[in-house]
């Protein structure tokens, strides 16, 4: 993908463009502000990371606003210094798709940024089925069934298997599942995530030949054949 | 008479702008008027005094807790970049170093948020809101930790409990408070959540209150070690061994403060039990608390 990176810090900015790089995606740097804004309206992007607080008077904010006035939607993901979750709300109202704190994981930064880029090709069809391999899953009737084999979730067990086969294929780090699944926007001190992940394997993996959800890592998880 | 007083006082912040915080204004023997204004005064300087030590503290413990992860960082890297034989054991040793510095992150950021609640800034995001249901999502997200671990969490509140405040900080105090009461238990026992309401007294200024309690059966605490328990860092002697930095019930305390309540510890024999006491406002003049 091609992926826009606005931001001031040399170090951080070359950090991340050699991991996304590495990673087979081109990536255009942009050191402030003005130059960020221009290259965002003139030229194509599939994502663009904005740093909130960039030199030279014009700020990320204002960057995000001034593109989704012009009707420019092209996905966004914010980068902060700032942990308030006030500066969060702030920055997703302005029109960002995703917000990460920084110090962050690369790898965190990148499951987003390919999570980003997925839904916004994805939004165009609704689904109702969900599948991979032989799970299937019915958003309506709620049905699960593993080789024809019908499966019983709790509520939230099935939210948790919906947003892994929403992102099937691509890592989903523990935090996104926390604010995904549980909208729950801290750190909750305990792996709390990785108990609710081995519930669920208990019911669509162990009674079956090969494991669909896959531990990744220093990331998170994967669902995938 | 008036100069006496002008002279001490002149003397004593003298000392105290350079720096000596131990000079005190003498007291004479009669009760005159120059020993209540030095006495006054030396209740100040008391007082500055003790502040000015709990300050030092607290950036010393800040320091110091500090510290111990980037030890462990540093040693884990060095020792790599000294002895590792292979590619295998280099990933390993960096994997370690970065959990360390995660750990660094996760205690700045608890301390931020700590400093950005007292501030109090927060409290323009008050909203009403049903107490009950987030609760509920947060015991839904630890009853399977908990029964992981062998403990049964029992909850109970009515269907409904209207609250006034931030829902995601008061999950974040009730998960906190969990989160302890799971990991200072040992494997099996009961965990007890139960929020109510409680009816104003005929002389109150708020509109009732929400009482939220948890309990557990785990190892409890000394009434000195409760005393200590929400300074920053605190962790008793056997909760040492645990995962952690001392910075959860803070966080608790400081949430609980914004919103104008008050955070007991009392003994369970066996455990402990956390009452949350939280003022409601009337509805309509919802800002003040
Ligand atoms: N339910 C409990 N039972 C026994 N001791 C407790 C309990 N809750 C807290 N404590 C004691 O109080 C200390 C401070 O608790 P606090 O939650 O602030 O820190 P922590 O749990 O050790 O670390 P952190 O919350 O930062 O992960 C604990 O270390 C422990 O000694
Ligand atoms: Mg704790």
């Amino acid at each position: 993908m091609r992926v826009l990176l606005v931001e001031d810090d040399q170090t951080v900015s070359n950090f991340i463009a050699k991991g996304l790089t590495e990673a087979g995606h081109l990536v255009e740097q942009a050191e402030d502000g003005k130059n960020g804004l221009s290259l965002a309206q003139h030229e194509k992007f599939d994502v663009i990371i904005l740093d909130r607080m960039l030199p030279g008077g014009v700020e990320g904010i204002h960057i995000l606003e001034t593109l989704r006035k012009q009707n420019n939607s092209t996905p966004v993901l914010l980068l902060s210094a700032l942990a308030d979750i006030n500066e969060k709300v702030a920055g997703l109202k302005a029109g960002g798709d995703d917000y990460v704190t920084k110090p962050f994981s690369f790898s965190e930064l990148q499951a987003r940024l390919e999570a980003l880029v997925r839904r916004n090709r994805n939004e165009a069809q609704p689904q109702t089925r969900l599948n991979i391999g032989d799970l299937e899953i019915d958003l309506l009737s709620r049905n699960v069934r593993r080789a024809g084999q019908k499966i019983e979730l709790q509520p939230r067990e099935f939210r948790l298997l919906e947003f892994l086969m929403r992102h099937a294929g691509q890592v989903v780090t523990r935090t996104m599942l926390l604010e995904g699944v549980w909208d729950y926007h801290f750190d909750p001190q305990t792996n709390v995530i990785d108990v609710h992940i081995s519930r669920l394997r208990q019911k669509i993996d162990k009674p079956f030949q090969h494991a669909l959800v896959h531990t990744i890592r220093n990331a998170g998880y994967m669902l995938q054949e | 008479m008036f100069q006496d007083i002008i002279h001490a006082i002149n003397k004593a912040t003298s000392a105290l702008t350079q720096g000596d915080l131990s000079y005190r204004i003498s007291l004479g023997s009669s009760k005159s008027e120059l020993d209540d204004v030095a006495a006054a005064i030396n209740t100040m300087l008391e007082r500055i005094t003790h502040l000015m030590e709990k300050t030092r503290q607290a950036s010393n413990t800040i320091a110091h807790d500090l510290r111990r992860p980037i030890t462990y960082a540093r040693f884990q890297l060095e020792d790599a970049a000294l002895h590792a034989h292979s590619e295998e054991d280099l990933r390993t040793a960096i994997a370690q170093a970065i959990k360390h510095l995660d750990h660094i992150t996760s205690i700045c950021g608890a301390l931020l948020r700590i400093a950005d609640i007292e501030a109090g800034m927060c409290r323009a995001a008050f909203t009403w809101f049903d107490l009950a249901l987030a609760l509920q999502d947060v015991l839904e997200l630890y009853t399977v930790v908990a029964e992981n671990r062998g403990l049964i969490i029992k909850a109970t509140f009515p269907e409904h409990l209207p609250f006034y405040g931030d829902r995601t900080m008061i999950q974040q105090a009730l998960a906190n408070v969990l989160d302890n009461a799971i990991k200072f238990s040992p494997c099996a026992g009961i965990i007890t959540c139960t929020a109510h309401f409680l009816p104003p007294l005929p002389t109150a200024e708020n509109n009732g209150s929400i009482e939220l309690k948890i309990t557990d059966q785990g190892i409890g605490m000394t009434p000195e070690e409760m005393a200590h328990a929400t300074e920053r860092f605190f962790r008793a002697e056997q909760a040492r061994h645990a995962p952690g930095f001392g910075l959860g019930l803070s966080i608790v305390q400081a949430i609980v403060q914004l919103h104008g309540g008050q955070l007991h510890l009392a003994d369970n024999t066996p455990g402990l039990i956390v009452r949350i006491d939280i003022p409601l406002p009337f509805p309509g003049k919802s800002a003040t608390l």
